[in-house]
């Protein structure tokens, strides 16, 4: 293991961080979770920006817990950068190097290898405030790596980047993790980065870790009506009731949006739902698809949603994407992508149309994520 | 759209017109007083005139002032700045008890006057004061502590305790401001906290302690009561030559030579000032909000303890000798010393009976000085916003805003005796209002401007979506945001007016008696409980006066 933190606990105005896990060399760890719910004071602690109250922190296999940030050798991304103004590109990504007393020509030859790799050898001479956006992502992440750190943590460097360049940099900035053989943590709040990013991810919501895995180990089980919507991964309808169905781990789920049948794996107690707790159906995406009106005959119990076209939003080749708003569901909008043609048919806006769900992709789950016990 | 903008560039039209009139009066009124004492002391009128006295120019008195001026200058600046650096750092850093007060402290160089400081400073650290007491208790013999004050250090003592608020609240502004990631950042990369430090904080306080710096130095470098009382001894500076120059040598050519060197000088530190302040500006566009405060821990809460008691001992003690000297009624034949208001009624009741006579014109003379000096202040702001925002800075607009300036640039007694010279029948109260309002009107100006230049235009074009006409607009929203600090500026001229010593005294006022003045006098006459009995009406006075000030902006 590259990185291991144990039972780690920072308390800071009353805010609690408990976090345990441990990350493999050469991957890609993405902190994800909402504003506030406590990564960036993670990768702070890990760091060493931080104090923490309890718990150890190993980087291959030594502790660093005690170590100030400066003996760590832990490079760090910022989410404003902080390049330093006053210095030109090269002295920023020679920083780290003049400091540790490197000699004069492995510092050039470090500077030329950084420069060429992140294309900004052209920009050496500048001064941050002549760079755009996209170049100073690169010089910070160039700077950070000068060094050539066991682990590099990244706090939403990406945030203050407008939409196309942000999709063009965390590419980029996969690339080079990959190629360089790197550990790396990666904060964000955005879902659509963390997919592109991770090898891994970890879900965390007010100071504490809810969810690890991969982003299908995550698409699959979610564990939470929270996580599902969090994630953006399918529909979490509000269970009002459940019946279990008999000789199968399927119950069957009582919605306003219709009956689903769905398994209930992922609760604590199988089918048995915990009074006072509430549920709720998770219907992914991928479980959905338009009945072929050849099939109308054909519906299961449990298997059918009805959805209200609310926009046609376009049509590319033989599919078309809509904007759907389920019934019986107060404000549930999502998208979704029709193959043309056969026997399905898109009615117009405004009409109605019948969804097909695949039982066994549907997860009963309760609505709130379950907290890791004390 | 063009419409618009034509309507715009026809209501500026007609604006302009009536601002440059404005504009063209106050030019004058500022200028003409620094003519009218060119023209006496070069070619003279009573006094000793340059043309007549150029072959006998004291060269090395002159050089003698000016080394004197810019060593007491230098050296008050940098014990300010290492008295208020630790203090600024610890108000940008921490949450504490007494922080708002610490901060508050900055309005000390400006509501309390220098002479009412100064005989703090006497109370509290002359051969007879609490700390020479308390010295003489720690070391046993009271005969070996024979005053600090009244030598070269004791001046650059009195200046640095004076204005470090200044310091610690400007620099603590800027620091609360400075990002913690550059420091961090560099701490990631191996630098430790020392060169952390300087890799990622120093560079951007720099400006801000420059900044305040040069504000201090040039506040040190003007100063003159303070000198008068305590430098006697040891050097003059330029502001005391000049005063030396009228009154004593009735020599207005020489003084003339002193304020020129003088000006040269200040309008270098205004230029360093401007320069530094630009660069303050810089930085703090590129920053966020202002960085939240932590609780100090461990040695933190050492160091701030350390400063806090230095702070009451060598600061808050001068100034509340002053209130505990106004009520100790001293022993006489009478009867032994005692707690009373003895003092006060010897003042009101006495012979002259001169405090309420003091207070009357203190607020009379002051008050219309700060009516004139907001007046031409609110115009000139004014026209300063427009110029600038209309793109049209023309020279007018140009020469109004260097104006803002003329109070650091050029002596007092320039523009106390340029008026003089100006004043029908040399009316010595029409005198000292102009030069005064001359002094004060710059401040106020300033302050409408940058509040001017601080609304957000947003909010007057979400009111002109809304329906509302380019006036009422103004009315209903920048008026009400500028109002308070036409206000505080009013405020903030009647405290510099009614504390000002300089004027009176250059003036050399015998019928009125202004409060500085009687403040002055008792002082010089070692009626000291007296003078504190004086100086608590003073400071009660102007303190009220920018107490509201504050209020007034906090609630802005």
């Amino acid at each position: 293991m590259s990185l291991e933190v144990r039972n780690l606990e920072v308390v800071r105005d009353g805010f609690v961080l408990k976090a345990d896990f441990a990350l493999q060399d050469n991957k890609v760890l993405v902190l994800l979770g909402p504003s506030g719910c406590g990564k960036t004071t993670l990768l702070r602690a890990i760091a060493g920006l931080e104090p923490i109250k309890q718990g150890e922190i190993l980087l291959k296999g030594k502790r660093i817990d005690a170590l100030p940030t400066e003996k760590r050798h832990i490079g760090f991304v910022f989410q404003d950068l902080a390049l330093f103004e006053q210095m030109k590109v090269r002295d920023n990504i020679a920083y780290s190097l003049q400091i540790r007393r490197e000699n004069k020509a492995h510092i050039k030859e470090r500077i030329d290898y950084l420069a060429m790799r992140f294309r900004i050898d052209h920009l050496l001479e500048r001064y941050p405030s002549e760079l755009s956006g996209g170049e100073r992502q690169r010089v910070a992440l160039a700077r950070a790596l000068a060094s050539d750190p066991s682990l590099i943590l990244l706090d939403e460097p990406l945030s203050a980047l407008d939409a196309p360049l942000r999709r063009e940099m965390r590419r980029f900035m996969r690339v080079q993790l990959t190629q360089g053989y790197l550990t790396a943590i990666h904060v964000t709040h955005d879902v659509e980065e963390a997919i592109d990013l991770a090898d891994e991810i970890i879900v965390m919501r007010n100071g504490n870790m809810i969810a690890r895995g991969t982003i299908s180990d995550l698409e699959n089980s979610p564990g939470s009506g929270w996580l599902a919507r969090f994630m953006n991964f399918g529909l979490t309808l509000h269970v009002d009731a459940v019946s279990r169905k008999k000789g199968a781990n399927l119950v069957m789920a009582h919605c306003k949006a219709g009956d689903i049948l769905c398994s209930a794996h992922d609760t604590a107690q199988g089918a048995q739902i915990e009074s006072g707790a509430s549920y709720c159906v998770y219907v992914p995406f991928s479980s959905l698809s338009a009945l072929d009106s050849k099939k109308v005959l054909a519906r299961a119990p449990g298997s059918i949603l009805h959805a209200t076209i609310v926009r046609r939003i376009g049509t590319i080749s033989s599919t078309m994407k809509l904007l759907l708003s389920l019934s019986g569901e107060n404000e549930q909008f999502f998208e979704m992508t029709l193959a043309m043609g056969g026997g399905i048919l898109v009615p117009k806006e405004g009409s109605e149309i019948e969804l097909e769900v695949d039982p066994a992709k549907c997860r009963l789950l309760p609505e709130e994520p379950r907290l890791p016990k004390a | 759209m063009q419409s618009g903008n034509g309507s715009f560039e026809q209501r500026l039209g007609k604006t302009e017109i009536i601002l440059s009139i404005a504009l063209i009066a106050i030019l004058s009124f500022s200028l003409a007083p620094l003519v009218a004492f060119a023209k006496n002391a070069i070619v003279g009128a009573g006094h000793a005139s340059l043309l007549a006295s150029l072959g006998s120019i004291p060269v090395p008195v002159i050089v003698r002032s000016l080394q004197f001026t810019l060593l007491q200058a230098f050296a008050s600046t940098a014990l300010a700045i290492g008295i208020g650096l630790p203090g600024a750092w610890l108000a940008a850093r921490f949450r504490f008890p007494g922080r708002r007060a610490l901060l508050a402290l900055a309005a000390v160089p400006f509501c309390f006057p220098p002479i009412l400081v100064i005989l703090a400073f006497i109370l509290y650290y002359g051969k007879e004061g609490y700390f020479s007491a308390f010295l003489a208790l720690v070391m046993g013999q009271k005969s070996e502590y024979r005053g600090l004050l009244y030598s070269f250090w004791g001046l650059v003592l009195v200046h640095a305790f004076y204005n470090f608020p200044i310091a610690v609240h400007q620099i603590s502004a800027l620091w609360m401001r400075i990002p913690e990631s550059q420091k961090e950042a560099a701490k990631t990369l191996g630098a430790n906290r020392i060169m952390a430090f300087r890799t990622g904080t120093l560079p951007w306080l720099l400006p801000g302690i420059a900044q305040a710096a040069g504000l201090i130095f040039l506040y040190c470098f003007f100063s003159f009561t303070t000198v008068l009382v305590f430098g006697g001894r040891t050097g003059s500076t330029l502001e005391v030559s000049i005063y030396q120059a009228l009154r004593y040598q009735a020599n207005a050519g020489l003084a003339l030579l002193f304020s020129v060197i003088e000006t040269g000088f200040a309008l270098l530190g205004i230029w360093f000032i401007t320069g530094m302040t630009q660069k303050k500006q810089h930085a703090l566009r590129d920053f966020g909000r202002r960085r939240e405060l932590s609780s100090p821990r461990g040695s933190q809460r050492v160091l701030l303890a350390i400063y806090g008691i230095l702070l009451l001992i060598f600061f808050i003690g001068p100034l509340v000798s002053i209130v505990v000297e106004a009520f100790r009624v001293p022993a006489s034949l009478g009867g032994a010393s005692h707690f009373g208001f003895g003092n006060f009624e010897r003042l009101l009741k006495g012979f002259q009976a001169p405090l309420l006579k003091a207070i009357r014109a203190t607020l009379t003379l002051s008050g219309s000085a700060a009516l004139l000096a907001t007046i031409a202040g609110v115009i000139a702001g004014i026209s300063v916003f427009i110029g600038k925002k209309a793109g049209k800075l023309h020279f007018t607009y140009r020469i109004v805003e260097a104006l803002q300036w003329l109070p650091l640039a050029v002596s007092p007694a320039v523009f106390a005796y340029g008026w003089l010279f100006l004043s029908p029948d040399r009316t010595i109260s029409a005198a000292l209002i102009a030069a005064q309002a001359v002094i004060a009107w710059p401040f106020v100006s300033r302050a409408v401007s940058a509040s001017l230049q601080s609304l957000d235009p947003r909010m007057r074009e979400a009111g002109r979506t809304l329906g509302a006409s380019s006036l009422r607009a103004f009315l209903t929203i920048d008026l009400r945001v500028i109002a308070p600090s036409v206000a505080a500026a009013a405020a903030f001229a009647f405290s510099i007016t009614a504390g000002d010593v300089n004027v009176p005294l250059m003036l050399g006022m015998s019928e009125i008696e202004t409060l500085p003045l009687l403040l002055f006098r008792l002082t010089a006459a070692y009626r000291f409980n007296e003078a504190c009995a004086a100086g608590l009406v003073l400071g009660l006075m102007t303190g009220i006066v920018f107490f509201l000030k504050e209020k007034a902006i906090d609630v802005a």
